[in-house]
């Protein structure tokens, strides 16, 4: 037999709610997770009060968290079935889900920041003249050279001049050959653009080591640089008077260049959760996201086409950041998770047979009851993925695409098999290789009919939507892992239960690495009592009030800690007072609390005396904390809380892990407005006089 | 029964037991019981099940119950659903919590936070008293 008595712990702005009668909660895979508790009598709850509910099953077991979020409305209701409240809460992606207030422009493909190549003058021409800041001429031709991050269709050159397309003599502008800005790579010429015309008064020999005698020049030269394609030489030439052999002579100096920088996907999405208010400095709520790659593990990187919004991309008012974030990571098979400690975004895709396995469900174990499905409906033979549309430089129209080459038929389909065709369509796929990387995510998923299954199972809130679990049930023939897309908890008088939707594509597996998450750092071999008295059937002697661990962070900065152990006897009292002051897990550096989480409640059953020397006694502690934390030394600190009755928590931990997760490269959002770039128009211009 | 109405008066003169202040008398040996709720199901493909323990009810017991007018059984059955204290002999069932008391010289068990939970088959007798079985509920304060 089974026997679980369940426990909960339902927090509102950290303090209990009693008279709890039921509730609640359901969280699927692209969409805010949600909860409804019912509360006896009026609930002194108010909107927008931070929601907690952690519950466990054996009497001993620490409470897991399975919702976080928000209140979002309260009914109270009065009748002859009595007064009771219903308190309907969102999970904390419900915030990234409100419109924009207003458009957001992300830096993918706009120009990265300006980068100067050379402060000092140079003079282009063949003629001294002892009025310039340099009196002898460096040469008809000046290089700059720079070495480009990425592919970019454009380059921008900025600096100050004066002379350009002026000539000592006669005034006649119909010039043979302007003095211009020429862009080589791999020893062609990818464009050029003419530099503006700057008279100078020859005649009145104006001093240029005077930087009032200078103009501005700012040109931006539509050309397809190849980021993998070597140095790119931006040349400047003296151009040739009319009829003439006479020579332009100009001076250039502080001349600097912006060019295209694409932006990760990852990085997009991070940077959102950053601009709405996620994270350790602003809400307090952690976020997760992995890098988005390929199916060949190639990071996925947009933005970079200037024939595309300018390079950029854009979110409108309107926009619900959560809704597009989830359809930009759907395009490549990652999903937007609004979990029980965070909001992730993280690889379901392909067979996850390959993946670490978090639960398992077996007839006639843990499996109360299985509905199974392979929904042909879901099987594509033929996908035609196509991206963003508009027209090139030579206002040709352009749609970039990919099509399925050579669909395999699936061994149900009749003969002549036909194609069972669909498209998807997306702006932000702005090269014919997006298309393609999206295609091949896409195949993975829809090739054969994926296997989906709907399981009743022993409660448990040990799994959250994107755990691999294996479920074995002989008498349907399924046994293999499965993507967990949904989990429903029920809890009333009836008892707790959950409800979960799981799901396998059965096509190849795509098994992901994140560089983003550093290696856990070894557990902890130590077992701690956090407390001041002796308890004789504790596995350690009293740590004292507070005990800290320390552990060495690595390099760069993180934006998340993971912490994960074995605990008991959190937050419990032998007295059944309830928490005055709870029991926590605080990160420190540098002398200064920068995160703390509350440990979950750990019922351990004081009168029983449980030997703790035994590890069966012991429950999982696993939890995750928002916390910027820079790369050096920090503590964790367990700290001991207090009952209402003043009764001081004693409790245990051992095998304590941490795991970091990274945000480098996060870029913010540009500003929506002060970013004076220039419409693709305008750049033609340049490029095509 | 009728016959039990006309002493119950003369002996509550005498004796104070009560529930929230109405004068009674408790006869028979009616036991506190407190019970677990508990939710069961059957996990298919074995002899096994799944039982949870929702937590416990309440104290509960059932007490034939005497009353020497119409008026104090009138009050009663008006006050179902009310918690009031509870004072019996010492010699009726125990149940946590309960405080010795004197009253009136004698000693009781006084028992706070009683619910009178419902209450059957009731019995009115001629001389103006009546009868009945009460289910009293322990409230956790």
């Amino acid at each position: 037999m089974v026997a679980l008595a369940p426990h909960k712990t339902i927090l509102f702005d950290g303090a209990e709610l009693a008279d709890v009668v039921s509730w609640t909660s359901d969280s699927e895979r692209d969409k805010p997770s949600s909860a409804e508790i019912t509360v006896a009598g009026v609930a002194s709850v108010t909107l927008g009060q931070v929601v907690d509910i952690q519950v466990a099953g054996p009497a001993t077991e620490a409470e897991r968290r399975c919702f976080w979020g928000l209140v979002t409305n309260i009914e109270p209701s009065w009748g002859s079935g009595g007064i009771e409240t219903v308190i309907s809460c969102r999970g904390w992606a419900w915030v990234l889900d409100l419109e924009l207030e207003d458009a957001i422009v992300f830096g993918g493909g706009a120009p990265t920041d300006a980068v100067v190549l050379g402060s000092g003058v140079k003079h282009i021409g063949d003629t001294s003249y002892t009025w310039y800041a340099v009196h002898a001429a460096d040469g008809l031709t000046v290089d700059y050279l720079f070495s480009p991050a990425t592919d970019a269709r454009f380059v921008r050159v900025t600096g100050r001049l004066h002379g350009s397309n002026s000539y000592d003599t006669d005034p006649d502008q119909d010039i043979r050959d302007f003095s211009r800005i020429d862009v080589y790579q791999g020893g062609r010429k990818l464009g050029y653009v003419n530099l503006p015309v700057s008279q100078e008064r020859h005649d009145d020999e104006l001093d240029y080591t005077d930087d009032a005698n200078w103009e501005d020049f700012d040109c931006l030269i539509g050309c397809e640089i190849d980021g993998s394609g070597g140095a790119v030489t931006l040349r400047f030439v003296s151009g040739t008077k009319p009829g003439t052999t006479t020579r332009d002579n100009y001076e250039v100096k502080g001349v600097s260049y912006q060019t295209a920088g694409q932006t990760g996907l990852r990085q997009l999405c991070a940077s959102l959760m950053k601009n709405r208010g996620f994270g350790a400095s602003q809400n307090g709520v952690p976020y997760r996201i992995k890098t988005i790659k390929d199916r060949e593990g190639h990071e996925i990187m947009v933005g970079g086409n200037g024939l595309v919004n300018n390079g950029r991309i854009a979110l409108e008012a309107g926009e619900r950041p959560w809704s597009t974030m989830c359809e930009f990571a759907n395009l490549f098979g990652y999903h937007g998770i609004c979990g029980p400690n965070s909001v992730d975004i993280q690889a379901m895709r392909g067979d996850p047979e390959s993946l670490s396995i978090d639960a398992t469900f077996l007839e006639g174990v843990n499996i109360l009851s299985i509905r199974l499905s392979e929904p042909s409906d879901e099987v594509a033979t033929d996908w035609t993925v196509t991206g963003a549309s508009g027209s090139d430089e030579n206002g040709d129209p352009f749609q970039y695409e990919s099509r399925t080459a050579g669909a395999p038929n699936a061994s149900w389909m009749p003969d002549p098999p036909g194609v069972i065709a669909r498209t998807l369509t997306h702006d932000l796929l702005t090269s014919d290789k997006l298309c393609q990387q999206a295609r091949e995510v896409q195949e993975v998923e829809t090739t054969v009919a994926p296997t989906l299954a709907t399981l009743e199972i022993v409660p448990t809130a040990a799994i959250r939507v994107g755990s691999v679990v294996q479920v074995t049930h002989p008498t349907l023939g399924l046994d293999r892992a499965m993507w967990v897309t949904r989990i429903m908890q029920q809890w009333s008088e009836n008892g707790w239960w959950t409800t979960i939707d799981v799901r396998a594509p059965n096509g190849a597996a795509t098994p992901e690495e994140d560089p983003a998450v550093d290696p856990e750092t070894p557990p902890d071999t130590g077992v701690y009592h956090i407390g001041t008295s002796s308890i004789a059937w504790y596995a350690a002697a009293p740590g004292g009030a507070t005990v800290t661990l320390d552990w060495y962070v690595g390099s760069e900065p993180y934006r998340a800690v993971r912490i994960t152990g074995r605990m008991h006897g959190a937050n419990s009292y032998p007295s059944g007072s309830g928490v005055s002051t709870w029991s926590q897990v605080q990160v420190w550096q540098y002398g200064t609390k920068i995160a703390e989480i509350n440990l979950p409640k750990a019922p351990e059953r004081y009168a029983s005396q449980l030997d703790y020397t035994n590890d069966a006694y012991w429950s999982d502690l696993d939890l995750i904390v928002a916390a910027d934390i820079d790369g050096t030394a920090a503590q964790l600190k367990f700290t001991r809380g207090q009952a209402i009755d003043g009764t001081n928590d004693h409790y245990e931990v051992k095998s304590i892990a941490v795991q970091l997760y990274s945000e480098a490269n996060e870029r913010g959002p540009l500003a929506t407005s002060g970013v004076d770039w220039h419409a693709w128009e305008s750049r033609r211009r340049y490029r095509w006089l | 029964m009728a016959n039990d109405a006309g002493p119950i008066q003369t002996w509550l003169l005498t004796n104070a037991t009560s529930w929230h202040d109405i004068p009674l008398v408790i006869v028979g040996n009616g036991q506190w019981l407190r019970t677990a709720r508990t939710v069961e199901k059957p996990i298919p493909g074995s002899n096994d099940s799944v039982t949870q323990t929702m937590g416990l009810a309440a104290w509960t017991v059932q007490h034939q119950v005497l009353f020497g007018t119409l008026d104090d059984y009138t009050a009663f059955v008006a006050a179902q659903g009310d918690t009031g204290a509870l004072i019996v002999r010492p010699d009726t069932a125990a149940v946590p919590g309960r405080v010795s008391v004197i009253l009136g010289g004698k000693r009781y068990d006084r028992i706070d936070n009683v619910k009178l939970a419902s209450i059957a088959g009731q019995t009115y007798a001629r001389d103006g008293g009546a009868r009945c079985q009460a289910t009293f509920s322990l409230v956790e304060s």
